[in-house]
């Protein structure tokens, strides 16, 4: 007989949101967890998350995304904002070039807070407002490169490169897992079974439990 | 009764039969043949009382108009009998008739019935023919219609979006009602709003695309307008350059008319050449943008369309106005400002060849917000700026963007407003900038003559700054009067006069000379000369450094005659208004402490001959006749000084410090014969010093060559104060010293104090050779007596 499964995906991704005040996070959440896009521009207070599954080289994986205030004065809960998560979108908007300018800062933070092995992309949003661009193309590419980022240019309005985004991070998480996973496999292989990995990247000392993978028969 | 009623009745119908019945009459014939209601005269009869009058008429008439009815019956009766008689003829005509007409009735049936039969065919065709006239009306209708439509599609295909519209609003006011078809009204129904939005989505992102192309084009057209006003001033200093030299070699005014022609023709150029024309980098293209507001203007969309440029090119410049945190404004202000200007002149064509997209008022008030923003990115940077340089090269083009943008028009008043408010700011700079540079160049002075073996270098230390003594070029290797602190130093207030001059150029204020000029006295006046009086106060060892100082202060006072000159050329101020006016020496405080300097030293060395002076016999027997011993070292040491500094001093320098030292001298000689290091002297000693007087005296004739005015007495008036102090020991009436008149002509600069003094000192001869004989009361010298009254009477004065 068939067994139900625990659950329903196979891995579960934390991926933060990161990015000065109004450069569009909230939209990119929404327009790639519900396909939403809302026009009022309404400052996020405190941390909203939300997930969405989808299928990564035939693994379903959960991305849970969350996405935080860019002021100052949500700081307070960046340890734990960060804690756990194994992506960052860093987003900044195309037509103010002082978040692009920014784009150091919260890469310090990043790294003073999260993982070291977090995956990280940068993402110019707003790229719908072609014409009032401040940030050309070039010169973003260019600080991807020298810093060892992925970079896209996104719209969350028309809904451009906002799939290709999560998707480009969850695959980089992913490979870096079953990299992970495959050392973790042949450290263990007098076991003679394979066994789940767990998600959470700093415990990958072989914390068995939590979420396994999935079997059927 | 009877008899009663009788009287009564009789007198009624006597008036009332005549008048009443008459009346009566009348009034029923009329109602009779007006048709009236009988009705009232009825009532009226029989409430009157005589109904029997009334029967009795009626009656009357009745058979009167029965009579006349039989008459009439009688006359008639044969005309009635022959029109029965008539009826029954017609009766049978009548039937006959009705056969006949059964007859041909059928007759007629029988003959039309295949008439009958066409008529329906042919009704039947008719019908047919109308529909098909219908049908081809309809599809010729249709046929036009579709003609409309591909023509409409193929405008679509070719972007032809007006001829496309003018199409779909043919379709619509002239084909939609004659559309039988509903299928077919519903399909243009549906698909003409279709094609209007189409139209407005492909326009808009057309205008989208031109908007984000244009701004690269602004960048690199605000560039281009910005480098073409550089290169114009480029032109122009270089046309003031030859005329400056012009002016210098001929004093020509004839070629100042030529060059302002020249410009002028070159101006007229340049102001047709941005944008103007169609070709080239210079030109850009509003076809896009013409075509959007075309097509919105058919589309009647004419106001939202241009509500939509104005926000989104406020939306632009606003980016524009973006200041990167990371880049250092030095960097980035071209672009900031170029970015700026290529925006204004896009602007300022579509307001001139828009067709009115944009107001003269919208495009004011764009650049106001512009002007106000760049003047707070200004204010903003300048206010952090430390580097005098950063303030120039901002300024520098800053200014620039001014003259582009003057040239279209748009008032640049406030951002030359907040280059002249940071104007003391920039001068602060380049004050504390040279004042570090100053005091470098102090601090590495050796105080030796510079060595010059070549002529660039003559020409490069000497000729640049104007401070050679003479137009001919010398003999190289030549030693100049200077040290090195003086070209280093020069060379440091010429950059700051051009960095000024720079910085005041193209600000707005055309008469800026009074500014320049104002600076630069503080830098000389605040900056160098504190710099050279440090320098003389704190580093001079010896007398030749502070010959050599003097020396260096008396070319400097060339040199600022040359620095103020300088300023005015580079101003545009003539030479001759500038010479005209006088000024003072600003390194006044400089100049006085190197001379005091150099005083000080030679007193100082005078001094150490005059201790000889110690050696002198106050009580000799007779007068050394070749002058006592100090006074030979002292002049022997002057000879060889003025030798020496002759070759570097001006006389002017010389004859000045001279005249200290002499007076010094003169001073010492004084003190000496008031000091206690000499208890009396005899008339010989005095005759001596006298001779030392002479002496001195005699070497200052002999310098009288080295000064140009030839003034020899100054430095005899030097030697004054002791001068008269030995006249007054050697004159046989010493008392007139007493007289107010003699005083002042004779003994002005003698103390009554040190008068005291030194007289009592005097002793006669008299006395040691005479001493034995005191007793016997010989007659007192007549010097003497005076001499014990000047005494006395000094004594009680004091």
């Amino acid at each position: 007989m068939a067994f139900k499964v625990d659950h329903e995906y196979d891995y579960l991704f934390k991926v933060v949101l990161i990015g000065d005040s109004g450069v569009g996070k909230s939209n990119i959440l929404s327009r790639f967890t519900r396909n939403e896009f809302c026009l009022e521009s309404k400052s996020t207070i405190g941390v909203e998350f939300a997930t969405r599954t989808l299928q990564v080289e035939g693994k379903t994986v959960k991305a849970q995304i969350w996405d935080t205030a860019g002021q100052e004065r949500y700081r307070a809960i960046t340890s734990a904002y960060y804690r756990g998560a194994v992506g960052a979108l860093l987003v900044y908007d195309i037509t103010k070039r002082q978040t692009f300018d920014n784009v150091q800062r919260w890469l310090r933070e990043l790294r003073d807070h999260a993982d070291s092995n977090i995956v990280i992309m940068m993402a110019g949003n707003k790229s719908d407002l072609n014409h009032l661009r401040a940030v050309s193309t070039e010169d973003a590419q260019s600080l991807a490169e020298r810093e060892g980022l992925s970079f896209l240019e996104t719209s969350a309005l028309e809904a451009y490169n906002v799939d290709k985004a999560f998707q480009t991070i969850l695959f980089d998480i992913y490979h870096i897992i079953s990299k992970k996973a495959l050392a973790a496999q042949e450290a263990t292989s007098s076991t003679g079974l394979p066994q789940g990995t767990t998600i959470n990247v700093s415990n990958m000392a072989g914390n068995a439990g939590g979420n396994r993978s999935c079997c059927s028969n | 009764m009877l008899s009663s009623k009788p009287p009564r009745r009789k007198v009624v119908p006597a008036n009332g039969d005549d008048s009443a019945d008459k009346l009566d009459q009348l009034l029923l014939s009329s109602a009779i043949s007006n048709n009236e209601d009988l009705g009232p005269f009825i009532r009226k009869a029989f409430t009157s009382g005589k109904p029997e009058t009334l029967h009795h008429h009626l009656r009357h008439f009745a058979r009167s108009k029965e009579s006349e009815i039989e008459e009439v019956c009688k006359a008639h009766y044969q005309d009635f009998i022959l029109a029965v008689d008539d009826l029954r003829s017609l009766l049978s005509d009548v039937d006959s008739l009705k056969s006949s007409l059964s007859d041909s009735n059928s007759r007629l049936q029988h003959v039309a019935r295949p008439l009958l039969s066409s008529l329906d065919a042919f009704v039947e065709t008719r019908n047919v023919s109308k529909n098909v006239n219908l049908a081809i009306d309809s599809v010729r209708t249709c046929v036009k219609l579709m003609e409309v439509c591909t023509r409409a599609n193929r405008h679509l295909a070719d972007d032809n979006f007006y001829m496309a519209l003018k199409c779909v609003d043919a379709i619509e006011r002239e084909y939609l009602d004659q559309t039988a078809s509903s299928t077919l009204r519903r399909m243009l129904e549906k698909k003409i709003p279709e094609i209007r939005s189409y139209i407005e989505r492909k326009v808009n992102k057309e205008f989208g695309d031109w908007l984000v192309e244009i701004r690269v084009v602004s960048r690199n057209l605000g560039q281009l307008a910005i480098g073409q006003a550089s290169a114009a001033r480029q032109r122009e200093e270089d046309l003031r350059i030859k005329q400056r030299q012009a002016e210098e070699q001929s004093r020509l005014s004839v070629r100042d008319c030529i060059y302002a022609l020249e410009e002028e023709d070159e101006d007229g150029i340049i102001a047709g050449g941005i944008g103007e024309d169609g070709g080239g980098a210079a030109g850009f293209d509003l076809t896009s943008l013409c075509r959007a507001y075309h097509i919105h203007q058919t589309l009647g969309l004419e106001d939202r369309f241009k509500q939509y440029y104005f926000e989104n090119r406020k939306l632009q410049l606003t980016s524009d106005f973006q200041v990167s945190s990371m880049t250092p404004f030095l960097e980035s202000h071209q672009t900031f400002f170029a970015q700026i200007a290529g925006f204004f002149v896009v602007e300022d064509r579509v307001l001139r060849a828009g067709g009115g997209l944009i107001s003269k008022m919208e495009v004011e008030n764009l650049w106001d917000i512009a002007v106000s923003k760049m003047c707070s990115v200004l204010e903003d940077q300048f206010s952090r700026m430390q580097t005098a340089n950063h303030l120039l090269l901002i300024k520098d083009y800053v200014s620039l963007l001014g003259v582009t943008l003057r040239r279209y028009g748009y008032p640049i008043d406030a951002l030359l407003d907040v280059l002249s408010k940071h104007r003391d700011k920039y001068h602060e700079l380049l004050l504390s900038d040279c004042r570090k540079l100053i005091a470098e160049a102090v601090a590495a002075d050796k105080f030796e003559q510079m060595l010059m073996k070549k002529e660039y270098e003559y020409s490069m230390n000497v000729l640049s700054f104007q401070i050679q003594t003479s137009d001919i070029i010398p003999a190289f290797p030549y030693v100049a009067p200077f040290s090195s602190t003086v070209p280093d130093c020069c060379r440091i207030v010429r950059s700051f006069i051009e960095d000024s001059v720079s910085f005041m150029s193209y600000g707005g204020q055309l008469e800026f000379y009074e500014v320049v000029k104002k600076y630069l006295d503080r830098l000389l006046s605040e900056v160098l000369d504190e710099a050279l009086v440090k320098l003389i106060n704190t580093s001079i060892n010896g007398v030749s450094q502070a010959m050599q100082m003097a020396a260096n202060m008396a070319v400097l006072e060339r040199a600022c005659d040359f620095f103020f000159r300088h300023a005015a050329q580079l101003s545009g101020v003539p030479l001759r208004m500038v010479e005209r006016s006088r000024r003072n020496f600003p390194l006044r405080k400089a100049r006085d402490a190197a001379e005091e300097m150099l005083s000080g030293l030679l007193k100082a060395k005078v001094d150490g001959f005059m201790t000889l002076i110690e050696n002198v016999n106050w009580m000799g027997d007779e007068a050394p006749q070749s002058g006592n011993e100090y006074v030979n070292e002292v002049i022997i040491y002057l000879e060889i000084l003025v030798s020496t500094a002759q070759q570097i001093l001006p006389s002017q320098v010389l004859k000045r410090v001279l005249q200290e030292v002499f007076a010094h001298i003169s001073e010492k000689i004084v003190g000496t014969l008031v000091s206690d290091s000499v208890k009396r002297f005899n008339v010989n000693a005095i005759t001596g010093i006298e001779v030392d007087i002479r002496l001195l005296e005699s070497f200052a004739d002999n310098q009288a060559s080295l000064f140009s005015d030839g003034d020899v007495d100054v430095l005899r008036a030097s030697l004054a104060g002791s001068k008269q102090l030995i006249n007054l020991l050697l004159s046989n009436h010493p008392e007139n010293f007493l007289n107010p008149v003699i005083r002042e002509r004779s003994y002005n600069t003698l103390d009554h104090k040190k008068v005291v003094i030194v007289s009592e000192k005097l002793r006669d001869p008299s006395d040691r050779l005479f001493g034995t004989f005191g007793s016997r009361g010989a007659r007192q010298n007549p010097k003497r007596k005076s001499l014990d009254t000047l005494i006395k009477r000094l004594r009680d004065v004091s």
